[in-house]
C-alpha cells in the first residue's frame, strides 16, 4: 500500500516537472528550432558558393549577426514579405559578407532586446523603433551613428522627412523602409446596406455611429484590451483639433497638453466612447479579434494603420474588395486640416556600436532597408521611404494604391503616439487614454496628466 | 553507509549539484533583484542609488496596493474554491469507488492542459460576441456581460479558471495523503460502529493534516506569485482591474522600463510568499503521523 502511495506521488511530482519543462521548453525551444532552422538553411544557401568565391578570391567573409521581429518566414504581412526577399537576395548582391539572421515575435523581441542590451550582447544590426524607444540606447551609446556611411548618393534616394524619428543631436542612426499612415477604413458593403452615408464630416461620422448601433454592428473597430489602439483614436483626434504642429510640440515637451484644443479632442474621445462609436466591449477586446471582427464584416469602420491593408485584401477576408479607406473627417473648430495625417517612418536597423565590422554592418542595414522600402510597398504594407523605379504597380494591393493618393498632399504627420515617447512615457499614455475611453476621467484631468508627463 | 554519512566530503559531493543550481537558478537572481531595486535604472543606462524609495513608492501607488488587494482575494479564492471541493473529491474517491481511477485521470487533466491552453479556451467562452457564456446566458433570458472587458465582472472573471484548475492538483495530493493512512485503523472506525461521515471528519481528516498544510502551502504561495493565467486572459486590464504584482512588475520592468521598481515589487512578492509561509508553519502545528 505505502509503496504505491509512494509511487503515485513520485509519478506525480515527475509528471509536474516534466510538464513544467516542456511548457517552457516549447516556447523557448520552439522558437529557438525554428531560428536556428533559418540560419542554419541560411548559413547553407549563403555559404555554398560563396565558398567557392572565397577560393577563387581569397576574400575574407564576414559574418553580421541581424535580430529583428520577423520571426515568421511564411507570414503573408507586407513587411514580413520584403525582410525576406531582402535576406534572400542579400546573398546574391553583397556576397562578402554572410547575415546571420534571428527572428523573434514582437512582444518577446522587445525583451529580448533589453535583455541583450543590459548584458551588452547585441548583434551587429537590429530592427528597432525610432523616437522616444530609441533615444534611451542612444543616450547609452549603445547604437552606432551611421552619418559617416550617408553619403549625399544615398541621402539623395530617401525621401524627405522619413528620417526625423531616428536623428539625435544631429546624428543620423537609422535608415528608414516606409511610411505607414493610419485612415480610416470602410465597410462600404455595410454602409449601403444600412443606407448610411461614409462620414465626410465629423458629424456625418456621429450619424453612422447612430445607425450602425441601431443596426447592431459595431461602428468602429478597437482593440482597446492592447491599450495601443486607443492611441491613435486619441492621435488623429489630437491632430484634427490641435493640428500636427502643436501636437507633436506637445508629445516632445516643448508644448502643452493643457489647452483648450486637447481638452476638446479628448472630450470628443470620450463622447464617441460613450455613445457607443467602438461597440460594448471595447475594453475587452484584443487587437487580433477587433482586425478579426473588421474581415469579418461584423464591424463598419476602423482606424488603422496601412498594415491593415493586406489583411482586407487577403483571400480569406469576407470583406475583400468592399473595403474603401477615407481621411478621418474634419472636427468643427479644430486648427487641424483634412491633410494632416497620423503615421510616418520610425522602423529602422540600427547597428550596434560594439559591432567589430562596423562599415560591412551599416552596408547591411542600408541595403535590407532600401530593398524593403520597395518590396513592402509592393506588398501593400506602407509607403515607400526611398526613391525607386516601381515598375509594373498594376499587382499592388488596391488599398495601398488610394492611400499613396490620399497622402500625395499631406501637410503634416504626427508619429505613434508610444514610439514617439517611449518607455514609462508611452504606458501612461495608453493607460490614460484607456481611462478616458473608459469614461473613468475627465478630459480636464486627463489633459492635466498628460501635461505633468512633460514637467 | 554508515561509513559514508560519516563522510562530510561526500555529504559535500551529493549536494553540490542541486546546491549549485539552486544558488545560481534562485538564490543569486533574488540577491541581484534586491541589489536593483534600491536602484534607479531603465535597464540600460547609468544606475543611480536612491536606497529604498522604491519601496516608499510602492507603498504609496494605488495601482500596487490594488494589485496586492487582489492576489490576497485569490489566495482567499484559492482557499475556499480550490481546497474545500479538493479534500470532498479526494475524500469520495479514497473510498474505493467504483471507477476510481477514470474520476482520479479526469480531475487531473485541467492540471496537466497548459495555462495558455486554459487562457485561450475561457478566452474564447467569455467573448461577448461569440462566447459560450454569454450564449447560455442570452438563451435564458437574461443580458451578456463583457466578462473580462467590464471593470465590475473581471476580477472574478479571471480567477474562476485559475481557482478551477487546480483543483485535480490538490485532490490529488489529498488523495494521496488518504490512501497512506492505513487501513486498519478504519477497520477499527468501523467496528466501534463510526459511519462514512463520522469517519471522514474524524479519523481522515485529522491524519491527514500534513498533507494539508502542504496544499494550503501551494495554493496561498501559487496565487501571490500568479502571473500565467492573468496575463494571458487580460493582462491585468482594463484599467488595471485585474492586476497582480507579478503582472504589474513585468510591465514595470519591460514595457516601462522601470528595473529598479519592477524588482522592488520582485522582493515584495519573495518576502510576501514568505511570511505566508511562515504564518501557515506556525498557524498550522501539525505533528508528522508516522504508521
Amino acid at each position: 500500500m505505502k509503496k504505491r502511495v509512494l509511487k503515485m506521488i513520485s509519478l506525480m511530482m515527475a509528471a509536474v516537472l516534466m510538464l513544467g519543462c516542456a511548457a517552457c521548453g516549447n516556447s523557448g525551444e520552439g522558437a529557438a528550432e525554428t531560428g536556428n532552422g533559418d540560419t542554419a538553411e541560411t548559413d547553407n544557401e549563403a555559404t555554398q558558393p560563396a565558398d567557392d568565391g572565397e577560393e577563387a578570391t581569397g576574400d575574407e567573409k564576414v559574418t553580421i549577426t541581424l535580430w529583428s521581429q520577423f520571426s515568421d518566414p511564411n507570414s503573408t504581412d507586407g513587411n514580413y514579405v520584403a525582410f525576406y526577399n531582402a535576406l534572400e537576395s542579400i546573398k546574391t548582391d553583397m556576397p562578402n559578407v554572410e547575415v546571420v539572421h534571428e527572428g523573434t515575435e514582437s512582444e518577446s523581441y522587445k525583451v529580448k532586446l533589453k535583455t541583450a542590451m543590459a548584458g551588452n550582447e547585441l548583434p551587429d544590426v537590429f530592427f528597432n523603433w525610432g523616437a522616444g524607444t530609441m533615444k534611451p540606447y542612444v543616450d547609452a551609446g549603445l547604437v552606432l551613428p551611421l552619418d559617416e556611411y550617408m553619403t549625399d548618393d544615398v541621402k539623395s534616394r530617401i525621401l524627405g522627412g522619413t528620417l526625423d524619428n531616428f536623428i539625435f543631436d544631429g546624428k543620423t542612426y537609422g535608415y528608414p523602409y516606409s511610411v505607414a499612415v493610419a485612415s480610416l477604413y470602410v465597410n462600404t458593403e455595410l454602409f449601403e446596406q444600412n443606407n448610411v452615408k461614409v462620414p465626410e464630416t465629423y458629424d456625418e461620422l456621429l450619424e453612422a455611429v447612430d445607425a450602425f448601433n441601431a443596426a447592431g454592428i459595431t461602428p468602429i473597430s478597437l482593440g482597446e484590451k492592447d491599450l495601443w489602439p486607443g492611441l491613435m483614436i486619441f492621435g488623429i483626434h489630437a491632430i484634427r483639433m490641435a493640428g500636427a504642429e502643436d501636437f507633436n510640440a506637445a508629445l516632445n515637451g516643448t508644448g502643452s497638453f493643457d489647452t483648450p484644443e486637447m481638452a476638446e479632442a479628448a472630450k470628443r474621445v470620450q463622447e464617441l466612447a460613450a455613445r457607443g462609436g467602438f461597440g460594448s466591449s471595447a475594453m475587452g477586446t484584443s487587437e487580433d479579434d477587433a482586425v478579426a471582427a473588421f474581415k469579418q464584416g461584423r464591424a463598419a469602420m476602423m482606424f488603422m494603420g496601412s498594415w491593415l491593408n493586406g489583411d482586407c485584401e487577403a483571400d480569406d477576408a469576407a470583406v475583400k474588395g468592399k473595403i474603401s479607406v477615407i481621411k478621418f473627417p474634419v472636427i468643427e473648430g479644430g486648427k487641424g486640416t483634412i491633410d494632416e495625417f497620423h503615421g510616418g517612418s520610425g522602423e529602422t536597423f540600427l547597428v550596434s556600436s560594439s559591432t567589430e565590422h562596423p562599415a560591412e554592418a551599416a552596408a547591411v542595414a542600408q541595403y535590407i532597408c532600401e530593398k524593403m522600402s520597395k518590396d513592402q510597398y509592393l506588398a501593400g504594407s506602407g509607403m515607400p521611404a526611398w526613391e525607386a523605379d516601381m515598375g509594373d504597380t498594376a499587382g499592388l494591393n488596391r488599398l495601398s494604391q488610394e492611400i499613396a493618393t490620399l497622402t500625395a498632399d499631406a501637410t503634416g504627420y504626427v508619429y505613434w503616439l508610444d514610439s514617439l515617447t517611449g518607455g514609462s512615457k508611452a504606458d501612461t499614455l495608453m493607460n490614460e487614454i484607456a481611462k478616458l475611453i473608459d469614461g473613468s476621467e475627465t478630459p480636464e484631468d486627463f489633459c492635466k496628466n498628460l501635461q505633468a508627463l512633460n514637467e | 553507509m554508515q561509513k559514508m554519512l560519516g563522510n562530510k566530503k561526500a555529504y559535500w559531493i551529493f549536494v553540490m549539484p542541486a546546491l549549485v543550481i539552486y544558488l545560481v537558478m534562485a538564490f543569486i537572481p533574488i540577491a541581484m533583484s534586491g541589489y536593483y531595486s534600491t536602484m534607479q535604472w531603465d535597464g540600460i543606462g547609468e544606475k543611480v542609488f536612491i536606497g529604498i524609495d522604491n519601496y516608499l513608492e510602492l507603498i504609496k501607488d494605488e495601482a500596487f496596493l490594488l494589485s496586492a488587494r487582489n492576489s490576497l482575494i485569490l489566495a482567499v479564492a484559492s482557499i475556499i474554491g480550490q481546497l474545500i471541493p479538493a479534500l470532498f473529491f479526494a475524500l469520495v474517491l479514497a473510498r474505493n469507488i467504483k471507477g476510481e481511477r477514470a474520476y482520479r485521470t479526469i480531475y487531473f487533466i485541467p492540471v496537466l492542459l497548459s495555462t495558455v491552453v486554459i487562457g485561450q479556451l475561457f478566452l474564447k467562452i467569455y467573448n461577448p460576441d461569440y462566447g459560450a457564456l454569454n450564449a447560455i446566458l442570452t438563451r435564458f433570458g437574461f443580458d451578456g456581460k463583457d466578462w473580462l472587458g467590464d471593470k465590475r465582472y473581471v476580477l472574478a472573471s479571471s480567477f474562476f479558471p485559475i481557482v478551477w484548475q487546480y483543483i485535480g492538483y490538490h485532490m490529488l495530493i489529498l488523495y494521496t495523503g488518504i490512501k497512506s493512512v492505513p487501513s486498519d485503523i478504519y477497520e477499527a472506525a468501523q467496528i466501534d460502529g463510526a459511519n462514512e461521515r463520522q469517519i471522514a471528519w474524524h479519523v481522515t481528516i485529522p491524519l491527514i493534516k500534513s498533507t494539508m498544510k502542504v496544499s494550503l502551502t501551494f495554493a496561498v504561495i501559487g496565487s501571490l506569485k500568479l502571473f500565467d493565467l492573468i496575463w494571458v486572459l487580460t493582462k491585468g486590464g482594463p484599467l488595471h482591474a485585474s492586476e497582480v504584482p507579478s503582472t504589474l512588475m513585468y510591465t514595470s520592468i519591460f514595457t516601462r522600463m522601470e528595473y529598479g521598481r519592477g524588482s522592488a515589487m520582485a522582493i515584495f512578492i519573495v518576502l510576501e510568499c514568505l511570511l505566508f509561509y511562515f504564518l501557515i508553519e506556525k498557524f498550522f502545528k501539525v505533528e508528522n503521523t508516522t504508521y
